[in-house]
């Protein structure tokens, strides 16, 4: 019992470091609050789950990884069920204005596969390398660097006011 | 947009996102899960261990049982099941290798539940019988020759929703003919004849497609008026590939109209190298992509020798494989050359695919673990004498 109490307890010091960082990348790769806590949710149950074993390695990548992949699977399921209405003309975006450039970002990263999102998340959010990204997602580095490739082409694309603004700033 | 500029807008983002406490609520549910695994493991049938759960309807049980107890609630996708694995050896092409248990352990894959395919599928059903209403799983040709000598084509074979097989009178179809009486010794179903709904499937002629309607029992003639090259289902829409002058790509309705023409040829599925000879169909889920090959350079077995001529299952990436399942060289039996088409994809983690040899099945791989199962059986075949073409319906 004295072990048990000890094993939750370490959990649950562990889980109040993590959750803030798991759940801003649960975020960034859903772009839905709820959902997002809902993935963190379900990957600390499945750390606790294994606690044992994992407390000595790196619960961090486990729990990335599941919430990786469950984003994934969840997403194909959601796919053809979500109708998105046309939004409201609200005008043209501001870059320059803190919401207007969350919400050009929001758009911009809805526009990638989860799996582009995904590798983007963990690359420039997250700071994994190539190596890493490529092993939580179960796939060859070079995938990760197509994919990489993609994705930013695809963001510049989605979002060019945003990326326009970058330039000048830099 | 640089580098570092695209990590200062992501920072920003979720700058200020703050969180309850997650921790502790994750760790009561835990509990319960472990509780209600307690509960099950003490209810189950002895000897029967269901171990894993795929997608929500897809359950993984050991093999050798032919009443699985229900699964219990879903446990981490990661979790393994006991029996042969494949096991993780080289690359080629730059891309990791998976090598599959040989043929002779398949019998000791845990068994996976939840699909639509049964566990037997007995090719035997002759004679007609097929009712109006079903939608078809599958769709199979018994290939016996006979359609060689300008006979009406038989053994087509239907595997309805219902688990059930039903044999198809398909003397309708005209064998494809080179003219003179002669006729080409190839199945009137192809790979791709199935509808991904199951509610259609086209069976091929000289320079026209057969389609048939499951739910009324009734027969279309696509006329094209051309020979083809190939035809294959995009979404509800049959497109052709035909080259005469010029390469042609058209796609038409079950009712023969066309509605699309392009010059261009469809994506493929890459790689690893140029060389690999692809066969069967290319199964695609959201932007994951999956085709047999047979490949054309030499690959590492786990003993580390240089092999070539090997078979794979490759899947990953929409236009080509994050990595491979390659089946091994085994003496006295094993499996066939070109043994192993894609069935599709059961969900993203897994991919279906067959396993031709004497003792044929369909088996289910998680794309790039060792956790391979067994869905079904074929029977009802005669090998060695007989062989048959399979085409499947979507199975996500």
């Amino acid at each position: 019992m004295t072990e048990i109490r000890g094993d939750e307890e370490a959990f649950r010091r562990w889980a109040g470091e993590r959750q803030l960082a798991l759940l801003r990348t649960a975020l960034l790769l859903t772009g839905d609050h709820h959902r997002a806590e809902d993935l963190v949710q379900d990957a600390l149950t499945k750390v606790a789950l294994r606690w044992r074993r994992l407390a000595d390695g790196n619960p961090d990548a486990y729990a990335r990884q599941i919430i990786v992949r469950d984003n994934i699977s969840g997403w194909r399921k959601r796919r053809r069920e979500l109708v998105v209405a046309e939004p409201a003309d609200r005008g043209t975006p501001d870059p320059a204005s803190g919401v207007d450039r969350r919400l050009l970002l929001d758009a911009a990263l809805a526009a990638l596969t989860p799996r582009q999102r995904a590798v983007v998340v963990l690359r420039f959010y997250d700071d994994l390398s190539e190596r890493d990204v490529a092993e939580l997602l179960g796939v060859a580095v070079g995938t990760v660097k197509s994919q990489t490739h993609l994705a930013l082409k695809r963001l510049r694309e989605a979002a060019p006011e945003l990326a326009d603004l970058l330039r000048e700033e830099i | 947009m640089t580098d570092q500029r695209l990590r200062e807008l992501l920072e920003e983002r979720v700058a200020d996102v703050t969180t309850i406490d997650l921790g502790a609520d994750a760790w009561s549910r835990a509990s319960a899960v472990r509780r209600s695994r307690r509960t099950a493991a003490f209810a189950a049938v002895a000897a029967v261990a269901v171990v894993a759960v795929v997608g929500a309807t897809t359950a993984v049980v050991t093999g050798g049982d032919d009443n699985p107890a229900p699964p219990p609630p879903a446990t981490s996708p990661t979790e393994s099941a006991p029996g042969p694995k494949a096991e993780r050896a080289g690359t080629y092409g730059g891309v990791p290798v998976w090598w599959a248990p040989p043929a002779d352990q398949e019998a000791d894959l845990p068994r996976l539940t939840g699909s639509e395919l049964p566990e037997r599928i007995d090719l035997s059903a002759r004679g007609g019988g097929l009712p109006a209403g079903i939608r078809a799983v599958a769709l199979f040709q018994v290939d016996d020759d006979r359609h060689r000598f300008g006979e009406p084509p038989e053994g087509v074979v239907v595997l309805g929703s219902d688990g059930v097989t039903y044999a198809m009178d398909a003397s309708r179809v005209e064998p494809i003919s080179i003219g003179s009486g002669n006729y080409i010794p190839l199945p009137i179903v192809s790979a791709e004849s199935l509808s991904p709904d199951g509610r259609y499937a086209f069976f091929l002629e000289s320079e026209s497609l057969e389609i048939y309607d499951f739910g009324t029992a009734t027969w279309t003639t696509l006329d094209l008026g051309r020979t083809y090259i190939e035809a294959r289902w995009q979404g509800d829409l049959i497109e052709v590939t035909s080259v005469g002058i010029d390469l042609d790509v058209s796609r038409y309705t079950t009712e023969g109209r066309r509605v699309y023409s392009s010059s261009e040829l469809p994506e493929s599925y890459r790689g690893p190298t140029r060389r690999d000879e692809p066969y069967g169909r290319v199964a695609r889920l959201v932007d994951y992509g999956a085709q047999a090959r047979h490949l054309a350079g030499s690959v590492t077995t786990p003993d580390g020798a240089a092999v070539r001529g090997v078979d794979a299952v490759a899947a990953g990436g929409y236009s080509e494989p994050d990595t491979l399942l390659a089946m091994p060289f085994e003496t006295g039996g094993g499996r066939w050359n070109q043994c192993c088409p894609v069935v599709g994809w059961l969900d993203l983690e897994t991919v279906l695919f067959e396993s031709r040899h004497d003792d044929a099945r369909v088996l289910a791989w998680r794309v790039g673990t060792p956790d391979l199962f067994q869905v079904s059986e074929v029977v009802g075949w005669t090998p060695g004498e007989e062989s048959y073409v399979a085409s499947f319906a979507a199975l996500d």
